[in-house]
Order: C-alpha cells, then sequence, then structure tokens
C-alpha cells in the first residue's frame, strides 16, 4: 500500500510544485518507488519543473475520463528509474476531477508505488480539496509572511475535516516545510520568525528552505532543486526528505537560531553588511 | 351435495385503507362560538362539507370534563359535517365518545398539558459545556448551543466561536469570540491572552483596535457586560 502524500498551501506562489517536485525525486533518490501526480488542471507546471513538458502525450483528465489508461500516461522520469510523472490536462479545467476518479487512479497506484505525492494547486477549490481527499499525510509550505500563514491555517482546517481519514476520524501527518525563507529579513524582522510560524500553525517542523537562486536555475533545467547538492535550497530539501523517512533527527529550531547567530557573527566580523 | 357450498369466498374482507380526513382543533370548549366558525367556513364553501367525515381533536382542551359531545356532534351535522371522531381525549372520557358513536382516534399531536415536553436526550445533553482541544482554524466556527464553550488552544485569526453561554479560553485569542449569542447579558468571556479581531457580548461588540487590555499578564482576562458596555479586566 503506497503512502499518499499532499504536498499544499492554500497561498499561491509559495514553493508547493518546487518542494513536489524535490520531495518526490528525494524519495526516489532512496529507493523508494514514487509517483507525483500534478492536480493544477488547467494550468500545470509539474512537467515544466520535472523537464517532462515534451514528453506528455496522455495526463490525468485521459486517464479519468478512460480515454488513456495509467501506464500510457505515466512518464518515466530521465534521471532516476524510480520516479514517474503524472501531468495534468492543459486543455481542460477542474471539473474533470471526480472523487470516483481520482479514488481509482490512487488505488491503482497504491498496487505498484511506495509514495505518491500530490502536488496541489492553489486556493480551497475543487483541484485542491482532490488533491488533499486521500492524503494520507500532508505537507504544508508556508512562506514566512502573514498572508501564507493565514491561508496555511485554513488549509489545515480543511485537512482536519474534508479528507478521508478526517471523515473515518482517522489522524492525518501534519509536516510544515518554510520556503523562501530569507536570513536577512528574519533578523530585521520583516518576515515572520520560525517560532511564531509554529506558534501559530501549531503543526512540527519539517524542514526550512531559504531563498536561493538555485530554485529558479533548476526549473529553467527541468530538474528539481534537490539535485543541485551543492545549493543551499537543494541541502534543505534533501534534509527534509531525510527527516520525513525517520533518517534524520526532527528539525531543532534552537540548533538552526544558533547557526544564524554564528552566521551573522562571522559576517560582522568580516564588515560585510548581510 | 353441496359442502363445498358451505366454504365459498366470504361475504366480507378486513383491509387498511386510507382517507384524508379534515381536523378541526378546538381550543375551547363554548358551543356558540363552535356554531359560529363553523357558520362562516362554511359560508365560503357550502358544498365542502357535505356529508364530510371530521374528527374534533381536543388536545388544546385542558378541562375535558365539560366538554358537550352530543351537541358538539349534532351542531356539526346541521352544517351536514358528521362527526365519527376525537383526538386527544382524556382516557376517562373515552365512554362518553363511544356511546355516541364517536370513535377514539390514535393521538398524534401531543396534548398542551403535559408538563416539559421531554427531549430525546437527557436535559444535560443540550446544555452541555462545549469542551475543544484542538486550534480553532482560520475559516472555521465553532458554536456552542445552549451553554457555554471551553477551548483548550489557539482562537487562531480568522476563525470564529459562539456561544449561547461563557466562553473560556485556555489559549491565545486572535479571532472572533461571541458570547451569548442568544441575547444572554449575564455570560462573559475568559482567556489568557487578548489580541482578538472582535468580542461581543449579546451583540454589544469591540473591535480589535478598540480593545485595551489592562496590564499585569498574570491573571486571567474578564470580559463583562456593564450597563450595556463591554469591560474588560484581569481577574
Amino acid at each position: 500500500m503506497a503512502k499518499v502524500i499532499v504536498v499544499t498551501s492554500g497561498k499561491g506562489g509559495v514553493g508547493k510544485t518546487t518542494t513536489s517536485a524535490s520531495i518526490a525525486m528525494g524519495l526516489a533518490m532512496h529507493h523508494k518507488k514514487t509517483v507525483v501526480i500534478d492536480f493544477d488542471i488547467g494550468l500545470r507546471n509539474l512537467d515544466l519543473i520535472m523537464g517532462c513538458e515534451r514528453r506528455v502525450v496522455y495526463d490525468i483528465a485521459n486517464v479519468i475520463r478512460e480515454e488513456a489508461n495509467l501506464n500510457q500516461a505515466l512518464i518515466r522520469d530521465k534521471n532516476n528509474v524510480n520516479l514517474y510523472i503524472l501531468a495534468a490536462s492543459q486543455t481542460r479545467d477542474k471539473e474533470v476531477l471526480t472523487k470516483e476518479g481520482v479514488g481509482k487512479i490512487i488505488n491503482e497506484l497504491s498496487e505498484t508505488f511506495d509514495y505518491i505525492v500530490c502536488d496541489s494547486p492553489a486556493g480551497i477549490e475543487k483541484g485542491a480539496m482532490m488533491a488533499m481527499y486521500y492524503a494520507d499525510a500532508a505537507v504544508i509550505v508556508t512562506n514566512p509572511e502573514v498572508s501564507s500563514v493565514r491561508d496555511s491555517d485554513r488549509i489545515l482546517g480543511m485537512l482536519s475535516s474534508k479528507t478521508q481519514r478526517a471523515e473515518a476520524g482517522e489522524n492525518l501527518e501534519e509536516h510544515l516545510i518554510i520556503t523562501r525563507y530569507s536570513e536577512k529579513r528574519a533578523s530585521t524582522g520583516e518576515m515572520l520568525a520560525l517560532e511564531d510560524i509554529k506558534e501559530l500553525l501549531g503543526v512540527a517542523l519539517l524542514g526550512v528552505v531559504p531563498e536561493s537562486d538555485s530554485v529558479l536555475n533548476a526549473s529553467n533545467a527541468g530538474t528539481p532543486v534537490i539535485t543541485e547538492e551543492k545549493s543551499a535550497a537543494g541541502k534543505a530539501y534533501m534534509e527534509i526528505v531525510e527527516r520525513f523517512l525517520g533518517k534524520r533527527p526532527a528539525f531543532d529550531e534552537a540548533n538552526f537560531n544558533k547557526k544564524r547567530g554564528l552566521f551573522k557573527r562571522l559576517f560582522k566580523k568580516e564588515g560585510v553588511t548581510s | 351435495m353441496s359442502e363445498s357450498s358451505k366454504d365459498a369466498s366470504p361475504s366480507l374482507a378486513f383491509k387498511a385503507d386510507f382517507f384524508p380526513l379534515t381536523v378541526i382543533r378546538l381550543t375551547d370548549i363554548s358551543l356558540p362560538k363552535l356554531k359560529k366558525m363553523v357558520k362562516s367556513t362554511l359560508k365560503d364553501a357550502p358544498n365542502y362539507f357535505s356529508n364530510a367525515p371530521i374528527v374534533v381533536d381536543v388536545n388544546d382542551i385542558e378541562t375535558q370534563e365539560q366538554l358537550p359531545l352530543s351537541k358538539m356532534k349534532i351542531i356539526l351535522k346541521e352544517s351536514g359535517m358528521i362527526l365519527i371522531g376525537i383526538r386527544g381525549l382524556n382516557p376517562a372520557m373515552h365512554q362518553d365518545a363511544i356511546d355516541l358513536d364517536i370513535a377514539v382516534m390514535k393521538n398524534t399531536r401531543p396534548p398542551k398539558s403535559e408538563p416539559a415536553r421531554q427531549a430525546s436526550k437527557p436535559t444535560t445533553g443540550s446544555n452541555k459545556t462545549k469542551i475543544i482541544t484542538k486550534p480553532i482554524r482560520a475559516g472555521s466556527q465553532v458554536y456552542a448551543k445552549g451553554g457555554d464553550l471551553v477551548i483548550l488552544a489557539a482562537v487562531n485569526a480568522g476563525a470564529e466561536c459562539f456561544a449561547d453561554g461563557n466562553i473560556h479560553v485556555y489559549g491565545p485569542v486572535r479571532g472572533k469570540v461571541l458570547a451569548g449569542a442568544t441575547g444572554d447579558k449575564t455570560a462573559r468571556i475568559f482567556c489568557e491572552s487578548l489580541d482578538a479581531e472582535l468580542v461581543s457580548i449579546a451583540g454589544q461588540y469591540l473591535i480589535h483596535e478598540q480593545i485595551v487590555v489592562p496590564d499585569n499578564a498574570k491573571s486571567m482576562i474578564q470580559i463583562s457586560l456593564i450597563d450595556d458596555k463591554l469591560s474588560i479586566k484581569r481577574t
């Protein structure tokens, strides 16, 4: 039985697709057979980030409408044999998604995959609700600013009421990832502090991904940023996947802050204004 | 010989069937009133009730010993209505009705005189305090109907909490809290810290910028209605 993970946020543009791609690739790099599904019907991006936009023949809409079977629609990643992509439709809209249609796909994928990563669109409408409905675990992507935190809170409310697990009274794993974190802006107080976000949302932190040029470069190159071993963002995603799989201890804010402090002191010493 | 003819098909059979019946609900036993009402009803539809079978409902009449059943039957017959049944009659009077060929019908309406209608749940059910242990997230609403609300977590910005009674929050309040939702002016709000979008008791409200929280972080904050004005104090 596969574990279904939804990557969601409520707010748009915070890094869901970037995170979905990197988490899926990370799991595959740990030899887990993984499929990542794009639920953003009509505005698909996952195929671009994964670098397979020219290989999409059939998409999720074709499968739901039984115009193609799952094997015809699944695209194997060019860099990792454990990783597959199911693209969203570009020409249709979210009405094509049905609970039964999505459920059928998830069941079929569960037979052969270890992990199913669902890349949710922004908002709280059908695409987002379908992406989260069958989830066993949720990764909530949040930027360290008020509107993103408010939307993440709303999404957390929906995860605990509008999912199959919630309806059955079962627990749904919740993990928080903070993305686009800027060391500089956090220290001046422009961005919310990690402790504040954690207090407001009350969900365990899986990791912090710093704002990084490498994210844009990776999306241009069509490879998930986790494969950029030297980039700060890539390293952060690798740690996140390791924590998710229990191979690394839980995120330690105190340690993180200590490192920040050291960083700041180093720069001050060398007369560089951060 | 025809022994078999003895066991021929029966001459009658009992079958259940449904007939719509007009029910006249009586609220008092005055015969002149009854006569007047019947006459005025018939004016609008003279033939509607001609030979109509009628059931009289006496659930709303408390002193039924005085019920002039026989005279009622006659008055109704004068207007063409045939009184065939009565509903809500005291068991003591049943024989009287039967003697007058008025059937005692099944009472599907509960009588007025019955003391405080029994709720299907025990009384502790609807007035019990509602206890919430998880944070109330943005976009969520919680309503404690008929009682108090106790929240053992945060009320996040964008969340709304209502209670007919008091609201107690053992966590930060950042959303909207409305106590005394159905008008109870004695309802109060208790919380540890206050950064609410809105607080209200029985309709009187203050929004965030109007809320002044007294210092002294050592005790709980209590919000109550004094002279129809919201007062925010430390306990």
